[in-house]
């Protein structure tokens, strides 16, 4: 405990400048504060307050044009006359699922459209809602789709993961997919709607709704001032309303600050228009006449009683009954022509296979592969009949053996090319790889001795030097014997292979010829196909005597 | 209550920087006067203990408290509190409510303070509980020695009876007191007769001077 502070103060001053500087202060930031307190009015009251009322009416007129929509496409399908039951329907649907009417009106648009009865439509769209909360999809997708698989179209339901097959989605009727849908997806808007999201959701619709509600009596307001000024006089009133609005906020707040107390202290309703004493009387007369002036909804055109409506909605679902009827046979006749088709493809296939036993082609590949062959061509034969069989396979519509004759088939051509290798490497070391060149050598030879005629006295020989083509044809004139036009095989400056006549028998003896052969090859069968060339020469000319400088000495075997 | 001045701070500089004799002089009549009301309360305080109280007296044993954990209750010490008795005559800094002092009085020891205070609130001591209750109150005490506030606040009378300088009911219990409160009651406001004096005069001497040079100047 502090000590007690005894003094005795004997004269004082009073000094005010801290006071004066928390004056200071204090002023500054009462007038920031107003400052801050006019931008915010400014900024949030008036111009928030316009937009706010554009937003309103924008979205009432919006609202009341999908109405109109979905009031002529009943209208197009002969319900008309349940238009308003049908927006009482979606207004109710639209409280209970938290599903913006701008949603609902178009999905059910789409399913009365298709199905051409109220009843059915709305059976539907809670399908859809249902369907749309468990899967994502939008609430319009989802009406679409199942308006075409009304009608028979199902391969819009495949992507909501229902477990059916695309054979079954085919197969099966509506009733039954729809069933299905409705075991997988019911309860999937309640529990969404439990969510923080979809209770989110829900005040969305709300606000939105309150919105239209506003937009309406705004619209419907401005108009009744504005009279014949049409919706630009309606604008420029609802601005102007704006501002005047804007100052009475502005005055509500002060009124709402000093009266804060007395509402809570007296315990009754300060703003209750019971509450004021003369004004509210004439602001109850106000009140009552606006509700007077309330615009109500345009009344369709054939709007008819409770009991027609009962009568004509009767009408309307017999029709629409019979409708699903006749889909459901036309459903039930195309899938039946359908089957009958498959089962002639089935036969067709059948068919064909027995076919390919004739195939001559086919047929000729089999009985070549019989015979004896060599490993290349069995190979080649057996890649023809793997492609015509893969090519069968294919027509019938087997994957599963079409993939293995493919396979095979690259196996054998991988096999034809190792084989084509191996064969490459045995030319290379083959020695008689050049004998069939040699061997077309000699036969060309031989051909030019066929044409060597029988020679006579005063015949000369010419001998033409293949080597040597630029170089002036070598003569050489025996004393007795030349021969025209024999080429020769033997270069130039060499001993003529033509040896002289034989003197004694002119007429008949064949000259001698030299045939020399370069390169190795078979010189025993070289020999032998001269000898009989010149054995047949000799039976028709003559005999050779002598066979010029070759080492071997072919000499006729006759 | 004090007597609030106006301008006497800038006076107060005023002199220091034009006639700083003035200022000294001002300054010694008024610490003159001051040291008069504080010798007088010094006179007051006795030499032992008031009442025969010899076991308070300061025999540099250090006490303790049953009852504080801060400190023990101070032994009496006459250096100490004739000490604490003095004057300041620097401004001080302003209160809460923006009043400064040009001039006080102090009686700044905790013995000086006992001295000064006790029985102002309790002529004869906290009263006790007696047969009221069991446990002590704010107002009611519950000592095993009731007696002992009386008997103290009988031997500080010693000193000299309680004094207030002022008159109004409002302001005479802060301002009771046996040593320097009752010093300054004594001289029945002729101290503060004579700071204003000493300060009137010093302005009236600085406002003579001012205008005699500008006279001159003029002149």
């Amino acid at each position: 405990m502090a000590a007690p502070n005894i003094r005795i103060d004997i004269a004082s001053v009073f000094k005010d400048k801290g006071f004066k500087q928390a004056s200071k202060s204090s002023t500054a930031l009462e007038r920031q504060f107003k400052s801050l307190g006019r931008t915010f009015l400014t900024v949030f009251s008036t111009a928030a307050i316009i937009r706010f009322g554009k937003e309103s009416a924008k979205a009432f007129a919006e609202d009341e044009k999908a109405a109109r929509r979905l009031e002529q496409t009943l209208k197009g399908v002969n319900l008309g006359f349940a238009a308003p039951q049908v927006e009482s329907y979606i207004s109710s649907l639209e409280k209970s699922t938290g599903i913006l009417d701008d949603d609902l009106r178009p999905a059910l648009e789409a399913l009365v459209r298709t199905t051409g009865t109220v009843t059915t439509a709305q059976t539907l769209l809670s399908t859809a809602i249902e369907v749309s909360a468990g899967s994502g999809y939008s609430l319009v997708t989802v009406a679409s789709d199942l308006a075409k698989a009304y009608v028979g179209n199902t391969r819009g339901l495949a992507k909501y993961n229902t477990g059916l097959t695309k054979a079954e989605l085919q197969t099966k009727s509506f009733a039954e997919i729809q069933k299905v849908l409705n075991d997988q997806f019911t309860g999937q808007r309640a529990a969404y709607l439990s969510t923080y999201a979809g209770r989110t959701e829900a005040l969305r619709v709300a606000y939105a709704n309150m919105q239209e509600t506003i937009g309406k009596g705004l619209v419907d307001a401005f108009i009744q001032i504005q009279g014949d000024n049409g919706i630009g006089g309606a604008t420029k009133a609802m601005e102007d309303f704006g501002d005047t609005l804007a100052d009475i906020i502005r005055g509500l707040g002060l009124l709402l600050d000093k009266t804060n107390e007395v509402t809570a202290k007296g315990g009754f309703n300060l703003f209750s228009l019971e509450s004021i004493p003369i004004a509210g009387s004439y602001l109850r007369m106000l009140q009552k006449a606006g509700q007077s002036i309330e615009r109500l909804p345009t009344p369709p055109g054939n709007r008819i009683t409770f009991g027609m409506n009962q009568a004509k909605i009767a009408e309307a679902e017999k029709d629409a009954i019979e409708r699903a009827k006749a889909i459901e046979a036309q459903r039930k006749k195309s899938l039946a022509a359908q089957e009958k088709s498959n089962k002639l493809k089935a036969l067709a296939a059948k068919l064909d296979r027995s076919a390919a036993k004739f195939d001559l082609e086919r047929i000729q590949i089999a009985a070549a592969l019989q015979g004896k062959i060599s490993e290349g061509d069995r190979i080649r034969l057996q890649e023809m009949q793997t492609i015509h069989e893969a090519r069968q396979a294919i027509a019938e519509g087997d994957l599963e053996a079409s993939n293995k004759l493919i396979e095979a088939l690259e196996a054998l051509g991988e096999k034809f090319l190792a084989f084509q290798e191996k064969m490459e490497k045995t030319k290379q070391i083959d020695p008689f790889s050049e004998l069939p060149k040699q061997v077309e050598k000699a036969n060309e030879a031989i051909a030019n001795l066929r044409n060597i005629p029988l020679g006579s006295e005063g015949d000369y020989v010419q001998l033409v030097s293949p080597k040597y083509p630029n170089q002036p044809p070598t003569m050489v004139t025996p004393p007795s014997f030349t021969s025209p036009n024999i080429p020769s095989v033997v270069p130039p400056n060499t001993p003529p292979i033509v040896s002289p006549p034989n003197t004694a028998n002119p007429k008949g003896t064949a000259p001698n010829v030299s045939i020399t052969v370069n390169g190795a090859l078979d010189p025993n069968g070289v020999a032998n196909q001269i000898n009989e060339i010149l054995n047949q020469g000799a039976a028709t000319s003559g005999t050779f005597t002598r066979i010029g400088y070759a080492p071997y000495i072919a000499k006729p075997t006759v | 209550m004090p007597v609030v001045l106006a301008g006497v701070d800038e006076l107060k500089r005023a002199l220091k920087k034009y006639a700083p004799d003035l200022r000294k002089e001002m300054d010694a009549t008024i610490k003159a006067e001051l040291k008069s009301v504080v010798a007088d309360a010094r006179a007051k305080v006795p030499g032992n203990p008031p009442g025969n109280l010899y076991n308070w007296a300061d025999n540099g044993s250090v006490g303790f408290s049953r009852t504080s954990k801060e400190r023990p209750f101070p032994k009496y010490n006459p250096v100490y509190v004739r000490k604490g008795l003095t004057y300041r005559t620097g401004t001080s800094r302003p209160n809460p409510y923006g009043f400064a002092a040009l001039f006080s009085l102090w009686n700044s020891s905790a013995v000086g303070a006992i001295l000064e205070t006790s029985g102002r609130l309790n002529r004869f001591g906290k009263p006790q509980m007696g047969n009221r209750g069991s446990q002590s109150t704010k107002d009611f005490g519950r000592s095993n020695n009731p007696d002992a506030g009386r008997r103290f606040v009988g031997a500080m009378n010693d000193i000299g009876a309680l004094k207030s300088y002022e008159s109004s009911d409002a302001a005479k219990y802060r301002s009771t007191g046996r040593l320097l409160y009752a010093a300054y009651a004594d001289r029945q406001g002729k101290t503060l007769d004579a700071v204003m004096k000493a300060i009137n005069t010093a302005k009236v001497k600085f406002d003579a001077r001012a205008k005699a040079t500008t006279m001159k100047q003029v002149a």
